[in-house]
């Protein structure tokens, strides 16, 4: 599995790749600019993201840009279905509005912060990402 | 005639009546010869039964507390013409026994040549009045009680917050000092600096309510101004280093090296400024200049400025810098960080120490934030206490003079963290949980420091610190005692020097400024630390040469990649990212991009893979041109 992690907070964006890369390959991106780079990268070299997670409150492009711009770029390049990313939206906002804006634009499920480790686990499984005994 | 007569009269009655106070007139023996219907009212008495009466039966007052009958209270103003009132607190006593509060007003009547011939007395119920007084007074009461118990808590959650950031931070330190692979030291570094924060926030936000609460105070100690700027630009030239900013500084020869004033407060808004400074500038330099202002006899007026080549403030936003919780864009907040207290604060402790602030700044260009403050000069010598504790390692070299210390501290964990702190630095250390203990300890041995924590069970450390110093004082030894509190809002300085303490330490305890009070004795010289602090020169920034930009960004990439330090590499691969960016060149942007990627997860193997690819990518540019 590849991820990549957007997260402009350091400490929550190693906690994050460290704990996601027993489960696999983790790239990280510290605002929505360099997750969009990051996900024309791996298009471009032919091994793109299986699974995303963008935290919401971002500088530059915050994460909800960058959610609607991956989705756009998808379209365009005519990916459908299984072959788009899984993206998780991740937060330390209680705010419910966004969140379902979120899914609206095309995110399968997100993460409150501090984030348990238990719950993304099973997100992540039931995204058929990781398969657990 | 007389019907003119009878018309006055009838007006001076219906005028008499009218009036909205009570009156009652008096002959010259004090017998009533008039009275109004609020008279009547508030005394009780009917005019049939009151008229001809001595006025001591009708008007009665009685004292609020004891509900003693007082004395006529105007003999006064029939035997010597006073015009007098009531005491405070009188009631007036009514007939039927009931009693109100009054004011009243007595006046002599006299006749054409003057003398007394009787006595007015206007007088009003007040009791609405000081009924309405009296809740104000339980209300303010109420409130001040209230206040006094927010002051309480606090300084009490101070002291519970920063109990167990003390343990977090000290022992991620002690930890961070043991034998480490990379990975453990990285997430113990990340929990370090997540606890520096957090204490940095928790300070930001008790000096805030101090301030506003009236409660900072600013003291006047002798200080070397010259020793406190190295101090303070030392401790962040490795940040300036890591950036790579220049740090310098530079002092009016003028200045004399002893001054009276708050060096602590002075340090605070230094420190402020010059991270502000360190947050909002990439590229050049930073400069810190002290000079005087002003000078009069014995008073110098100094003015310290910092100036960076950072992002500027736009001249509309400059009225905002200095309030409280604003940070000019709230996406500061998320993209530097911080409270948005600091200049706030800043501005605040500057007025107490009789200065000003202000700031100068060309948007794109740089900011200059400059501050005066009102010092003494002083006179009286004073040793140096500079210390540098650590090497460029970041590992704790062993003490050449090992002092034999004992630390008082009831916490446990506390005991841990400092003694092995100690330890680790090659003192002798014993330990023990209070002050009465500590006053065994201290006759039995010879020992050279005391450290005191100031809250204990059993006898706490001001109470022992008076006793060592009283027994002292009949063989006129004098050890170092040094406080340790976590009580920094409620324990002044003066309270621990007045106690007979030498020094104090605040805690969290922060190893460096332990160590330096501990090994105040020891004397480095201030110029070897300062060239041993200031960064390296950095490389030409005029040249605009794309490809010799590059080639000065992919040196230190590649001596970053063989030397491992994945946090250099990364910070080139992202310099030379934004550098292609700006030239188009997107080949070698997503080459660096990846670099830089590659270095965020420390994939060795695919790393010299990519530089490899970036360095011949960047030749075949150079070589196209």
């Amino acid at each position: 599995m590849r991820v990549l992690i957007a997260e402009d907070d350091m400490a929550s964006r190693k906690f994050l790749s460290k704990f996601l890369s027993a489960y696999g390959d983790c790239d990280v991106t510290i605002d929505g600019i360099e997750a969009i780079d990051a996900f024309l990268l791996a298009w471009d070299e032919g091994d793109p993201y299986d699974l995303i997670c963008l935290d919401i409150m971002m500088p530059k492009v915050d994460g909800l840009k960058a959610l609607k711009r991956i989705r756009e770029l998808e379209q365009n390049k005519g990916i459908e279905g299984e072959q788009k990313a899984k993206i998780i939206m991740t937060t330390a906002l209680n705010d419910q509005p966004t969140v379902l804006n979120s899914f609206q634009d095309g995110c399968q499920a997100y993460a409150a912060k501090p984030i348990d480790t238990v719950k993304l686990l099973e997100v992540v499984e039931k995204l058929g990402l990781i398969k657990r005994p | 005639m007389q019907d003119k007569l009878r018309q006055e009269k009838e007006l001076l009655e219906i005028t008499l009546e009218s009036i909205g106070d009570a009156v009652i007139a008096a002959d010259q023996m004090a017998n009533i010869l008039k009275m109004n219907h609020i008279a009547e009212e508030l005394c009780g008495w009917s005019r049939q039964d009151a008229l001809g009466r001595p006025l001591d039966d009708v008007f009665q007052t009685v004292d609020a507390k004891t509900g003693q009958l007082l004395e006529n209270p105007f003999r006064q103003t029939l035997e010597q013409g006073l015009s007098i009132g009531l005491k405070k607190d009188s009631l007036l006593l009514s007939r039927d026994g009931s009693r109100r509060y009054a004011s009243a007003n007595s006046s002599p009547i006299r006749n054409k040549q003057g003398s007394i011939v009787g006595i007015v007395i206007v007088f009003r119920d007040i009791t609405r009045i000081r009924q309405i007084e009296e809740s104000l007074k339980e209300a303010k009461e109420a409130a001040e009680a209230a206040n006094r118990a927010k002051d309480e808590f606090l300084a009490n959650m101070s002291h519970e917050i920063r109990t167990p950031l003390n343990g977090i931070i000290g022992m991620t330190t002690l930890t961070l000092l043991s034998e480490l692979n990379p990975e453990q030291k990285e997430n113990l570094s990340i929990i370090k600096m997540s606890g520096d924060s957090l204490l940095n926030i928790i300070n930001d936000i008790l000096d805030f309510s101090k301030i506003e609460a009236g409660k900072m105070s600013i003291e006047a100690t002798s200080f070397d101004l010259r020793e406190l700027l190295s101090k303070n630009l030392g401790l962040h030239s490795v940040f300036a280093e890591e950036k790579g900013l220049q740090l310098e500084y530079d002092i009016d020869d003028e200045i004399p090296r002893l001054l009276i004033g708050d060096p602590y407060r002075i340090q605070q808004v230094l420190i402020n400024l010059i991270s502000n400074a360190l947050k909002f500038t990439e590229n050049g330099k930073i400069r810190v200049s002290a000079a005087i202002h002003e000078k009069q006899d014995v008073d110098l007026w100094l003015q310290i400025s910092v100036s960076d080549t950072g992002i500027g403030i736009a001249s509309e936003q400059m009225n905002k810098l200095f309030k409280s919780f604003t940070q000019l864009d709230s996406s500061i907040t998320r993209n530097y960080g911080g409270t948005g207290l600091g200049l706030y604060i800043s501005k605040q402790l500057v007025n107490m120490m009789g200065g000003e602030i202000w700031a100068e700044s060309i948007p794109g260009q740089g900011s200059t934030f400059n501050f005066t403050v009102k010092l003494g000069i002083a006179y009286e010598r004073r040793g140096t206490n500079l210390n540098k504790t650590l090497n460029s390692e970041g590992s704790l070299p062993k003490t050449m003079k090992p002092l034999y210390i004992l630390l008082v501290e009831d916490d446990k964990t506390n005991q841990l963290v400092i003694a092995n702190l100690l330890k680790t630095r090659g003192h002798m250390v014993e330990t023990v949980n209070n002050g009465r203990e500590a006053l065994q300890i201290w006759e039995e041995r010879n020992l050279d420091l005391i450290l005191m924590d100031i809250m204990m069970p059993e006898m706490d450390g001001l109470e022992a610190t008076r006793q060592i110093r009283r027994e002292e004082a009949k063989t006129g030894k004098h050890i170092r005692i040094i406080a340790v509190t976590a009580h920094p809002a409620f324990c002044d300085r003066e309270k621990v020097l007045a106690a007979g303490m030498d020094d104090y330490v605040a805690k969290p305890l922060q190893m460096d400024k332990l160590l330096q009070v501990v090994e105040k004795t020891q004397e480095p010289t201030a110029e070897h630390i300062c060239k041993d602090y200031l960064p390296p020169q950095n490389p030409g920034q005029d040249d605009d040469d794309f490809a010799v930009k590059l080639e000065e960004y992919l040196r230190p990439l590649r001596s970053a990649l063989n030397s491992l330090n994945m946090s250099n590499l990364e910070s080139y691969a992202h310099k030379i990212k934004e550098l292609a960016y700006t030239r188009d060149e997107i080949a070698i942007k997503n080459l660096a991009f990846k670099v830089e990627l590659l270095a965020r997860k420390a994939d060795i193997a695919q790393l010299c893979d990519y530089v490899q690819k970036l360095e011949e990518k960047c030749r075949q540019y150079k070589d196209s041109l």
